[in-house]
This record gives C-alpha cells, structure tokens and sequence, in this order.
C-alpha cells in the first residue's frame, strides 16, 4: 500500500450538495424589493427567522420535493409560485422558477402575507408582471440577499 | 456555502432567532426526509399508510414542511415501516450548522436494513497477486460511522441501525477500524 493509499484509509464523505441560485426583484430605482417588503412587513424575530430558515432551504432541495412537501404552492398563477411560511404571520413571498434558467436559479418577486387564506388584491398579477418585466430586462435582479434584523 | 454558514452563525447569536430557525428547519426535516424515505422504498402515501394503521391523509399531513404537530408513537412506526430507527437527541446549535449547510435529498435518504452495509458481511481477499496460500487470508469488513458528540435543540431523524452520526469512516481493506471507533462501538 503506498504512502497515498495509507491516508486515505480513513475517509470522511461530505456529499455534494448543489445549491440552486437564489435572486431578488429590483424596482426600477434598483430597489431589491424583498428587502424592502420584509422591512415595511415588520417581521418579527420568528418571521425572519421562519422566512430565512425556508429560502436556505428552497435553494438546496429539488424543485419536486419543494412542491410535494407543501415548501411551495402554485402555480397559483402564470409561473408564478408562492413560498409558504407559517409564522406569526402567514409569510407568502412570491417567486418564480428561473426565469432564465428554469432548473438552477429562482427569482423572488414580491413580497406577500396572506391574510385569511387570500393573498391581497392584485398581488399575484404584480408578481407575474415583476417575471415580465425582468424577462425583458435581465439587470433587474441581484443576488438573493439574507433577510436582516434590521429590515 | 462558508459565507452562509457565517451569516447563519451570525444570526443564530439572538435567541428567539435560534429557536425558531432550529423549529422551522426540524419541521422541513421530518417531512422532507419521510417523503423522501417513502419514495426511496417505491411506497405511495397509501402503501406507508396501511403499514402504520392509518390514512393517506395522515401521511400527505407528515409530508408537509408546515406540520409540527407529529407524535413520537407515529414517528415510531413509520421508522419502523421504513426499516430505519428512529432518532431523538438534544442538539448544540452549533451542530444546526453542518445540518442545515448539508441539507439535500441525498443526505435524507437511508437504505432500510436489508441494505445497511454494517450488516452486509464482505470477504475481502488479501494478496490476491502472490499466489502464496498462505497469504491468501480473508478479512471480513464492514463500514462504521463516527458520532459527532458536540451536540441544545432537538433534532428528530431517521437512521439505518448502524449509522449514528453523518461523517462516515471507512474501515479500509483489511477491515481496520480506527481506535476510537472501534472504543464507541
């Protein structure tokens, strides 16, 4: 056994685990707009921490998985999905998949809280229209950035 | 994924932050991985459902990340229907990093025990090129896994009997074991 073979005896397995690539909306004053929600939201404490624990999540599960286990509702209207996270307020930011690449990336799109199982008055059409608009123009995104204490 | 683990590390520092996270990730766990579990075995939500004595609703309920209201009895005899056994242990947060940074359908998936490879005898033939007989000795081996003991949340899992921890070391050809290893087991 050479001097190679010896130390790989004892081999610790740390799998692979492929991210999908997670963005935020930007208004067209460059604004991310999850960021801005979640601020005028006024989350509390559990709602960040409810919100962030399932975006961590989404990135790292097959999209399959992420609709069978309820992670995700939709579509609920065109490529539009929604994230669902019960907290002290039912958290509902909207999302879709890509949309430049269907299976490596999301794109968060507008925040929502759904209130008595409705989301509110046009907010499902503004998410669709957010995918338009950032079809049409690809800058208007950033990388997903975590939701703060602060905001 | 070291930028996110730092962020997380960060966040984990408030206390109501910490347990709500650690709440919300054991609720996505238990789900994820019986649904995962079930679909590794070839079972529907039916099949897993006659099992354990109850309905296919009972099971699309436990399969959904937003459920926290599972009894250990139930858990019980779905591990048991999965051919894993279940796991209960109060954690250090510091562990719901590595948990949540290694979180993937792979790391949920466990083979029943028909599968599980320390209980799969292997004979490995040692020198097999010499051709001297009496260096043609057999070793059986298997594979062991190490405890990672610097575990307080609670984590909830399913595992293969032989598997208590998620560092896997491989006991190499001629069956060694590491010391330490060989002392927990």
């Amino acid at each position: 056994m050479g001097k190679s073979e010896k130390n790989n005896a004892c081999v610790i397995k740390f799998p692979v685990v492929e991210s999908i690539r997670l963005y935020d909306f930007l208004s067209a004053r460059g604004e991310n707009v999850i960021l801005r929600w979640a601020r005028d939201a006024r989350l509390t404490v559990r709602d960040r921490a409810a919100l962030n624990q399932k975006l961590d999540r989404l990135v790292q599960m097959p999209f399959q998985l992420a609709i069978d286990t309820k992670f995700l509702a939709g579509p609920i209207h065109k490529h539009i999905y929604k994230l669902v996270v019960h907290s002290n307020v039912m958290l509902r930011p909207m999302l879709c998949r890509g949309p430049f690449d269907l299976h490596g990336e999301y794109t968060l799109l507008l925040g929502a809280v759904e209130s008595g199982g409705k989301l509110p008055e046009g907010a499902k059409q503004k998410a669709a229209e957010n995918r338009e608009l950032l079809l049409a123009d690809p800058s208007r995104r950033c990388v997903h950035a975590r939701i703060p204490s602060c905001s | 994924m070291r930028e996110y683990q730092a962020a997380l590390r960060e966040e984990l520092r408030d206390e109501d932050y910490r347990y709500a996270y650690a709440e919300d990730f054991l609720n996505t766990f238990v789900a994820a991985q019986i649904k995962v579990l079930r679909e590794q075995r070839e079972l529907t939500q039916q099949d897993l459902a006659d099992l354990i004595g109850t309905k296919q609703a009972g099971i699309s309920r436990l399969e959904n990340v937003n459920y926290s209201s599972w009894k250990t009895e139930t858990l019980r005899r779905i591990a048991r229907a999965l051919g894993v056994r279940l796991r209960i242990t109060f954690e250090t947060f510091g562990t719901l990093l590595d948990d949540a940074a290694r979180f993937s359908r792979q790391n949920l998936e466990r083979p029943d025990f028909v599968e599980d490879s320390a209980f799969q005898e292997q004979v490995v033939e040692l020198n097999p090129a010499e051709g001297d007989a009496s260096s043609n000795a057999i070793a059986v081996t298997g594979s062991t896994e190490q405890t990672s003991n610097n575990s307080a949340s609670i984590a909830v899992g399913y595992e293969t009997a032989a598997v208590t921890g998620h560092n896997a070391l491989i006991a190499d050809a001629a069956g060694k074991v590491p010391q330490q290893i060989q002392a927990a087991a």
